[in-house]
């Protein structure tokens, strides 16, 4: 019972626990069971909130009796990369500089989760500050990927993904400035939701480039991303970014299929670049093939200006060494040795380059919302790559030439979501991304919905026999 | 060549006020060198005089 009660998605056991056929109490204990059994090989919790997660999950379960349910998240069991603050929680951002730091109030997110019902599990793995390595040993290890614990699972939402996968919570949240949302939920076979740029409060959450940082949802389905989306989005007083957001009833589309809608496909800069595996490119071809067979309108599409995004993208490392700066000055020995380049590069750039950056990324901007004035959303291979091994993970470049998939959408703010899209022959997992309108998370979604319900692919689960140390 | 190179990091880093030695300084080096292609790029696109950031 204890590990089906773990397979569920959030929103199966979210209907269980309303209905009675599971308490709060139950599902939490079954997390915390499973944590225990194969969490010191995955490696996805930095902390687990044991005694927090049981009290909180009692109250919901008294409120149920009560007949009160407090949110679509009531009793629901979720974990936090642990860049997020809970309060009296200690978050360390998988960094020595911050391994004391306790901060003293939630996240914003946090507490809409809370209010949304939900019970907070503890605070998942990272890479370092959200832009270091993977690691498997020190103080702060960033998790193995559950389909092939030899290999990593990418990041730096890392423990979230890995947890989400494996069935460690029923969904958790990540944080995305060139992929981080999205590269772990595509290698770990789940959805990974990096929102529009404002629609999703920062407020509590450790900034790396105020710019490009965005917080957002990784779930094993879309409907679970779509009832996550909507307890954490909209304005909130504490992150100014967020005064514009624009919220919509998630779930109202979620079923209404893509026939007659638009995809535009990047070929150029996405399908046709040598750097994209073989099995990417072919797995996401036959998915763009589906949602063209369920009526969708595709179409190749192209902006001159993609060619530029890394360097752009790159020049923004002005913005996270600015938050570092001084930590890197006063307790250069708190950071690896591998996250101080990429840190210290952005001290490297120029006024004049960061100016040009910015124009450039308006002139980006410009050409790809007229991309989405012909189509209503853009579809894409979710990474370049399946899951690398610990050892081929790449430690020498500032921008990753893989980056290319998921941070131009950081420098543009638009909705991305990754959905998985099948599995190659050494059985890891492959995905899709779709990119929107501004705040058009509704249509996203619908795309990704479409897609995900003619498959199967996001009920399979990965096999815990393969979860041992190699 | 590699000195030229070199000379010109080490103007970058007196102009950002980095003081660096033995490893941070071996691995700050390689990964400006890898980075240069994408900088010259950043720096050889030319928008033009009506795109503002803001727009």
């Amino acid at each position: 019972m204890s590990d089906r009660i773990c397979e569920l998605d959030l929103h199966a056991l979210s209907e269980a626990i309303v209905t009675g056929k599971v308490s709060s109490v139950e599902a939490t204990e079954a997390y915390l069971r499973r944590i225990e059994r194969y969490d010191g090989v995955l490696q996805s919790y930095i902390t687990v909130m044991a005694d927090h997660a049981i009290a909180r999950a009692r109250a919901a379960d008294a409120e149920r009796r009560r007949g009160e349910r407090v949110g679509p998240l009531h009793g629901v069991p979720l974990a936090l990369k642990d860049l997020i603050a809970v309060a009296n929680v200690r978050m360390t951002a998988g960094s020595q500089s911050m391994a004391d730091c306790v901060p003293a109030c939630d996240a914003t997110v946090t507490e809409r989760l809370v209010r949304a019902g939900a019970v907070i599990l503890g605070k998942l793995s990272m890479h370092e500050l959200a832009f270091g390595q993977p690691t498997l040993d020190g103080p702060f290890p960033t998790g193995r990927n559950p389909w092939d614990v030899r290999r990593a699972p990418n990041g730096s939402s890392s423990g979230s993904g890995v947890a989400v996968a494996a069935g460690l919570c029923a969904a958790a949240l990540g944080s995305d400035t060139g992929g981080s949302i999205r590269g772990p939920a595509a290698m770990c076979g789940i959805v990974g939701l990096k929102p529009t740029y404002g629609l999703v409060s920062r407020r509590g959450v450790v900034p790396l480039s105020w710019s490009l940082d965005h917080v957002g949802p990784m779930t094993r389905t879309v409907t679970d991303t779509a009832i996550v989306l909507q307890a954490i989005a909209g304005p909130d007083a504490g992150d100014p970014t967020t005064r514009h957001a624009r919220t919509t009833d998630y779930m109202a589309a979620l079923e209404n299929g893509v026939r007659g809608l638009r995809l535009g496909l990047p070929r150029r800069f996405y399908v046709d670049w040598p750097g994209l595996h073989d099995d990417v490119r072919r797995a996401a071809l036959v998915a763009f093939a589906e949602l063209e067979r369920q009526g969708a309108n595709g179409e190749d599409v192209d902006a001159p200006t993609f060619d530029l995004a890394g360097a752009i993208w790159g020049a923004f490392a002005a913005e996270m060494y600015d938050v570092h700066a001084e930590g890197l000055r006063d307790h250069p020995k708190n950071y690896h040795e591998l996250l101080k380049p990429r840190l210290h590069m952005g001290a490297l750039f120029t006024a004049s380059e960061l100016v040009r950056a910015q124009r450039l990324r308006a002139r980006l901007g410009r050409e790809v919302a007229a991309l989405l004035e012909r189509v209503d959303a853009l579809v894409f291979p979710g990474q370049a790559t399946p899951a690398l091994r610990f050892e081929d993970f790449p430690t020498a470049s500032l921008v990753r030439p893989g980056s290319r998939y998921t941070s131009p959408w950081n420098l543009l703010g638009l909705p991305a979501v990754v959905v998985p899209c099948g599995f190659n022959r050494d059985g890891l997992p492959l995905s899709i991304q779709i990119v929107g309108r501004p705040f058009d998370e509704a249509t996203v979604l619908r795309i990704a919905r479409a897609y995900e319900r003619a498959t199967d692919w996001h009920r399979r689960r990965p096999d815990p026999a393969g979860w041992r140390l190699p | 060549m590699t000195d030229d190179l070199r000379a010109r990091f080490d103007e970058e880093l007196r102009r950002a006020g980095l003081a660096l030695s033995g490893r941070d300084d071996e691995l700050l080096y390689a990964m400006w060198v890898e980075h240069l292609p994408l900088r010259d790029a950043l720096r050889n696109a030319v928008p033009a005089m009506d795109e503002e950031p803001w727009a």
